[in-house]
């Protein structure tokens, strides 16, 4: 490896004579470099630009958000589900109730509390 | 312009690049300070225009403004990027010129009578720098990078992407042609020896 210092001789001296011949930088150059630096650096600070908002974002933000959003739909999947499967129970009990002969009373087991006193009790 | 040098000439040029890319902006002039003199100095050395070389030495710079996010420390060295990135941009400068007027390769200024009037220092650089765009570009790559920059060869065989035997062969050819056409050059200039 030639990493040592070449012996003296004519073309160092050019070498010498040519970094000394370089000239800095000038005022506008660096002046362009700065700007560059600083428009990259502000680009890269600022904050990511907002969508415009749709009426769809709008209405997930007048609701609560999407939490609000998934409890929306979960309860409209809820009732599709029930109203396509009709569960057996749940008819039972209505039928039951709206068409069955069974008789149902409320039977008042407090009278202190108040039942008795609408429309001469029950 | 004044640049604000004091302790901050000791900081890694990584350190004070992740601070650039933190959103510090003394870090970008201190990095300015240090870095366009060589990126410039390397690229006026290879194009042989002030005007160009000014032009390669700011966009390279922006190059590593624009990269300064993602740099990951210890992978490369600023200053090894850097002049790789100058040397691309040259490269395509010269490739762009060549072929259109090979004739634009300054020559060192002429008139055998105002040779007397100048400086043999100023002879001598031009001469040099006449002689340097003559080589062969990755000659004069090569020898500009260990002669007027003062990198050692590992760093050269970095930057150039070669072994450094390839760094040291490219060098010893390039001095070689150097000295020949410099003494031819002296001879006509009347530059002393």
């Amino acid at each position: 490896m030639s990493d040592a210092p070449f012996e003296p001789d004519p073309l160092e001296r050019d070498f010498r004579a040519l970094k000394a011949h370089a000239a800095p930088p000038g005022d506008d150059l660096m002046a362009r470099v700065l700007a560059d630096a600083d428009a990259v650096q502000a680009a890269a600070m600022a904050p990511p630009p907002r969508a415009a908002s749709s009426f769809g974002t709008r209405f997930v933000r007048l609701i609560g958000g999407w939490p609000s959003l998934a409890g929306l739909a979960t309860a409209g999947i809820a009732g599709v589900w029930i109203g396509l499967t009709q569960p057996a129970a749940l008819i039972e009990g209505s039928q039951a109730l709206l068409y069955g002969d069974q008789t149902m009373a409320l039977v008042d087991l407090d009278p202190g509390f108040g039942f008795s006193d609408l429309d001469g009790g029950l | 312009m004044t640049m604000p040098l004091d302790d901050s000439d000791a900081a890694p040029t990584e350190a004070l690049l992740r601070l650039y890319a933190n959103g510090d902006r003394f870090a970008s002039r201190i990095l300015a300070a240090r870095l366009v003199p060589r990126v410039l100095s390397h690229a006026e050395r290879l194009l042989g225009n002030r005007a160009e070389a000014e032009d390669v030495a700011q966009e390279a710079m922006l190059r590593l403004w624009k990269i300064a996010p993602e740099w990951r420390t210890g992978e490369a060295k600023v200053s090894t990027w850097l002049y790789r990135v100058v040397a691309n941009l040259c490269t395509d400068r010269l490739r762009r010129r060549r072929g259109v007027d090979l004739d634009a390769v300054p020559e060192p200024e002429d008139g055998r009578a105002s040779v007397a009037d100048v400086m043999q220092q100023t002879a001598r650089a031009e001469a040099l720098q006449a002689a340097l765009l003559r080589l062969p570009g990755r000659q004069a790559q090569a020898v500009s990078l260990r002669h007027i920059e003062e990198l050692g060869n590992p760093e050269i065989a970095g930057i150039m992407d070669i072994s450094v035997e390839a760094v040291e062969s490219l060098i010893a050819r390039g001095k070689r042609a150097l000295t020949a056409d410099l003494a031819r050059q002296r001879e006509a200039l009347g530059i002393s020896e």
